[in-house]
């Protein structure tokens, strides 16, 4: 049995959050990111105590507490672990996320509560609040097939599995009637390298999905007495920055968040950028930074009407993902040719900025498409892999492996709409070739 | 009269549902509406092909006798699919009509415990909800078990244009009786359709513009008893349809019953008529046609690819618009057939009819199609009848198994809205399930059910001794030297010395480069080919067995046949239906119908938690 993970508390509400693995691979998995000052590897962990550590993983260090049930003595029979974090959906999103990407499979509805039945462990008492969970589970996924049905999302995974499902009965038709397909002309593979092209800007709007959920993080970066953090309260509304004519007065990154659209900016106000020899403002001005590389988009905010130095903008272009440029203080100076004229003491042009916010980093990536779940985009990811396998055979030219790693290909994605690869794979031959005698 | 078995039907299923019974030890009897149609190949010469090859390679390795009787009237034999990968490939063979027909009846009449009866069963005695004999030609015989082989025989009628024939194929006598008497038993029965192309006079064929088609010597034969290799073979013949042809047919369109109504029975789609492609694939210029011979140095000629139910003076005017058939002369016209068949969702996974107690049915009567799949379930109808005559549990093959256990989970879970044809395309665990390594996979199993015999027995277990000696002999160390020099021929460079598995995981070498590496007594390129295979496939046989064993824990939880489905509230309503009609036998059959989400099986589980405490 393969590995799986998933959230088990529910997302958002709740000032813990629990991850929870089952199968063979559990502890040393959760290994990979857990350690204290007592655990450092697998034999330092007594089962059924809870023990306090850190979870590392890229940028993510978070305080965490984790629990491991050794097999036979878990809720399904095998080795268990549970990660215990602070709540809120982004840092359980991200431990979760970071099991997955570590070879955890993604728990499908009911699995742990299989796996236990199937272990022989749940007793009557169990099974009835089980009842309960899964008619809980059902709605979740009544009301996630109302939500996808209403996108295009629906229409892609189909599409998807349309391309590959030709390409699999193309070669299932040369291969179940081999003398009959030599007319046959085969543009398989290239079908196949269009649909991985498709399978990856999906995961990347699976990004985008998030930004919606987590929100979108704004740095708002320039140097210093430009006016940041009076637009930094001119975006909230009201005065939570100190602005005042002293240049370098911000000496730390200021964070709030707004909601705008219906997407939530978590805005980042920065110390200003100059050459300091104040130590203090120094290690703000490095802050700054971080903040402009952990953000989803820089806004660079300048005087209009000034000469912005190259090698400023490259600085802030090297660690950004996103930059938008802006002319403050409209008011008196006039407006520029380029870039977003902003007045952070009237408000003028600050919607069209929060419009250009969500355009570059929603917009851009297809985000009206993305509102996957970490379940769609764990297929997606298993789908993707296949193919990319599949396709490695294909150069290799084994074709019996190709068919292999396409049908788990087109499987992990049926698994997110229902239904059997195999028969459509069947009915699809019989009617686009002209075979059998 | 007293038997312990009957058999209705001595087809492909027939005989070997028969010849298993009686082999067990059974006194079986069984009934044939005429002795000359006895394994009688109503349709194409052949046996075997994609799919098909792995199905008589298993029935042969369970110890069934189909490999056995093709291998002895064979014309020619072919390795479909010979230039791909091992788990594709396929054996297809020519074989002589008349020779395949001797000589199972030979064998049926040489089998102990085995009585052949000519006549028409006209009712099954049931009583009490259990089988209790047959009724033949008004005559009463009595038996535990009783095994349905009736294939395309039930109230069947053959359609050429507007001659109709109350019939059987190939113009032998049909059962008119009954049909009526398993519906009234409340059987499902329902109408399928199929259909054959001409047969013609040998010397009215002028194949020297046609393209000839040889078999390939230097393979192996279906049986794995069967030595040596068939070295005098018999060719076919390629030709193909054009404009001319086409032409012909549109114009006659609505002469044909398939198009003006008077055919009303579902024809299989990868069986289809001659009309039946130009009128769906109406942009293909040309179709495929190879002319197969009935007999050795026979009078006939079987033209394949030209099914039709056109009128006769249609099929004159159409065959002999085809390069080389333009002077062809007709023994015997095309025809479709209709007849009746039981939806295969009636059936449990062991074959027998859910509502009979001791009735069983195998082959088209279960909604298949080909020789094969009828001898594939005939045997394991046999095999399953026996058992219940020995209060033994049945023995259900599983999709990873063997292809058998695709075909029956197919029909039982599934159903089936047209005959249904084994493909590879249907397994998903075609990697492990090869037609190499059917022995491996079941002949343990066939010894243990009581029908492998000591010297097949003795044959496998030599066999299989072999290959784990090769299997060992891979892991012989090669000097770096030699590696080179086997690697230069192949344009190759080595930097290291390896082991033979090592070498072979390279694409670029194949069992037949490592041959010389291996002791004398190992040098064997069949085996040697098989075992390599398996490092070949390495990988992706792990990623297949570990699915299988993932499946394997949901086919271990067996449902209670008692269990009440429409009752289970939390179940959907779709779900609730399908379950009760298909009623699976285990979880994972459960799993597979289609209408039954993951969240119903939870349900379920949960159920049978709360039951069984």
């Amino acid at each position: 049995m393969d590995t799986i993970a998933a959230i088990s508390t529910s997302l958002g509400a709740g000032a813990i959050g629990i991850v929870r693995m089952s199968g063979e691979q559990a502890l040393s998995l959760a290994l990979r990111f857990f350690s204290s000052p007592t655990v450092k590897k697998a034999e330092d962990v007594v089962p059924n105590h809870l023990g306090l550590g850190t979870f590392t993983s890229g940028t993510l260090r978070e305080k965490c507490m984790m629990v491991y049930f050794r097999a036979p003595k878990s809720y399904t029979g095998e080795d268990m672990v549970e990660f215990q974090v602070h709540g809120g959906s982004y840092l359980v999103t991200r431990v979760l996320e970071a099991v997955l990407s570590a070879g955890a499979r993604l728990a499908s509805p009911g699995e742990f509560t299989r796996r236990a039945f199937m272990a022989g462990k749940l007793s009557l008492d169990e099974a009835e609040g089980i009842r309960a969970m899964i008619s809980a589970e059902s709605d979740a996924e009544l009301r996630e097939a109302y939500s996808l049905m209403s996108g295009r999302f629906h229409d892609r995974i189909e599409g998807l599995m349309q391309s590959l499902t030709e390409v699999l009965s193309t070669m299932e038709a040369s291969l179940d009637y081999p003398e009959e397909m030599e007319d046959e002309a085969d543009d398989s593979m290239e079908k196949a390298a269009a649909v991985k092209e498709e399978m990856s800007t999906l995961l990347s709007s699976y990004d985008a999905g998030k930004l919606i959920k987590g929100g979108v993080t704004v740095a708002i970066l320039g140097k210093t007495n430009v006016g940041k953090s009076s637009l930094l309260n001119r975006l909230l509304g009201y005065p939570r920055a100190i602005v005042s004519e002293v240049h370098g007065t911000t000496r730390d990154v200021v964070g709030e968040s707004i909601v705008y659209q219906g997407v939530k900016l978590n805005l980042l106000d920065t110390a200003g950028i100059r050459e300091t020899g104040d130590e203090v403002e120094s290690i703000g001005i490095e802050r700054s930074l971080d903040a402009a590389k952990s953000a989803d988009v820089v806004i660079y905010v300048s005087e209009a009407g000034s000469q912005t130095e190259d090698e400023e903008i490259s600085k802030v272009k090297d660690v950004a993902r996103k930059v938008l440029f802006v002319n403050n203080k409209i008011d008196i100076l006039g407006k520029d040719a380029t870039g977003i004229n902003v007045s952070a003491k009237t408000g003028e042009g600050v919607d069209a900025l929060l419009d250009e916010v969500l355009r570059v980093t929603l917009v851009d990536s297809r985000a009206t498409d993305a509102l996957l779940e970490e379940r769609h985009a764990d297929c997606i990811r298993r789908s993707l892999r296949a193919l990319e396998e599949g396709i490695d055979a294909f150069k290799k030219e084994n074709t019996e492996c190709v068919l292999v790693d396409l049908r788990e290909s087109i499987n992990a994605l049926a698994e997110i709409g229902g239904g059997s690869a195999t028969d459509k794979i069947i009915d699809d031959v019989f009617s686009r070739f002209c075979v059998g005698k | 009269m007293k038997y312990e078995a009957i058999v209705i039907g001595a087809g492909h299923a027939g005989v070997e549902a028969a010849l298993a019974l009686a082999r067990l030890g059974h006194k079986t009897l069984i009934v044939t509406l005429d002795e000359r149609s006895v394994s009688h190949m109503a349709c194409n010469p052949n046996i075997g092909g994609t799919g098909k090859g792995h199905l008589v390679r298993e029935v042969d390795a369970l110890g069934g006798q189909m490999g056995l009787n093709a291998d002895a009237s064979l014309l020619q034999i072919k390795m479909l699919n010979g230039n791909k990968g091992a788990a594709v490939q396929s054996l297809r063979g020519q074989t002589d009509k008349e020779v395949y027909h001797d000589n199972m009846l030979r064998t049926l009449r040489a089998t102990d415990n085995l009585t052949i009866l000519e006549g028409e069963c006209e009712d099954i005695l049931v009583e009490g909800g259990s089988v209790k004999g047959a009724v033949v030609k008004g005559e009463s015989y009595s038996s535990d078990v009783v095994v349905l082989c009736t294939g395309v025989y039930l109230s069947s009628r053959t359609i050429t244009g507007e001659e109709i024939h109350d019939a059987g194929p190939y113009g032998f006598e049909n059962s008119k009786n009954l049909s009526a008497a398993l519906l009234a038993k409340g059987l499902p029965l329902r109408r399928f359709k199929t259909g054959t192309p001409a047969r013609v006079y040998a010397d009215s064929i002028d194949y020297s513009v046609m393209t000839r088609e040889d078999g390939d010597s230097t393979i192996n034969c279906f049986s794995f008893l069967t030595e040596g290799k068939l070295l005098d073979q018999t060719p076919c013949y390629l030709t193909y349809t054009n404009a001319e042809t086409h032409r012909i047919i549109r114009e006659n369109i609505h002469r044909a019953p398939l198009y003006n109504g008077t055919i009303h029975g579902v024809g299989p789609r990868y069986c289809p008529s001659i009309e039946d492609k130009i009128m769906r694939f109406a942009d293909k210029e040309r179709h495929q046609i190879f002319i197969e011979p009935e007999v050795r140095d026979g009078e006939l000629m079987y033209v394949q690819g030209m099914s039709s139910s056109l009128p006769k003076d249609v099929q004159e005017a159409m065959y002999r618009s085809v390069k080389g058939l333009e002077k062809v002369r007709f023994a015997r016209y095309a025809y479709a057939i209709e007849y009746d068949c039981i939806d295969p969702l009636a059936l449990k996974p062991s074959l027998e009819v859910k509502a009979v107690d001791g009735l069983f049915s195998a082959g088209q009567f279960n909604g298949s199609s080909g020789y094969e799949e009828a001898a594939a379930q005939g045997l394991m109808a046999g095999i399953n009848a026996a058992r219940k005559l020995e209060n033994k549990s049945p023995v259900i093959i599983r999709r990873d198994e063997a292809y058998i256990g695709v075909l029956i989970d197919d029909l039982v879970t599934k159903g089936t809205n047209e005959p249904y044809r084994m493909m590879t395309a249907r397994a998903e665990y075609r990697l492990s399930l090869r037609q190499d390594n059917a022995d491996a996979r079941l002949t343990p199993l066939g010894r243990e059910i009581g029908l492998v015999d000591d010297y097949r027995w003795a044959k496998f277990s030599e066999r299989n001794g072999k290959k784990d000696a090769l299997r060992a002999a891979f892991k012989t160390s090669v000097p770096l030297a030699v590696v080179k020099e086997i690697y230069a021929t192949k344009g190759e460079n080595a930097a290291f010395g390896m082991t033979i598995e090592e070498m072979l995981k390279r694409s670029f070498i194949s069992a037949a480069d490592i041959l010389p590496l291996l002791p004398e007594a190992l040098r064997d390129i069949d085996l040697a080919e098989e075992v390599a295979v398996e490092v070949k496939y390495g990988g992706y046989l792990d990623k297949e067995k570990k699915h299988a064993a993932d499946a394997m824990k949901m086919e271990e939880k067996v449902l209670p046949e008692t269990l009440d489905y429409l009752s289970m509230e939390n179940l959907r309503l779709e779900a609730r239906q399908k379950l009760d009609k298909v009623r699976p036998r285990t979880l994972g059959q459960a799993s597979r119908i289609s209408g039954v989400s993951p969240a119903d099986i939870a349900v379920l589980i949960t159920y049978l938690v709360r039951t069984q405490r």
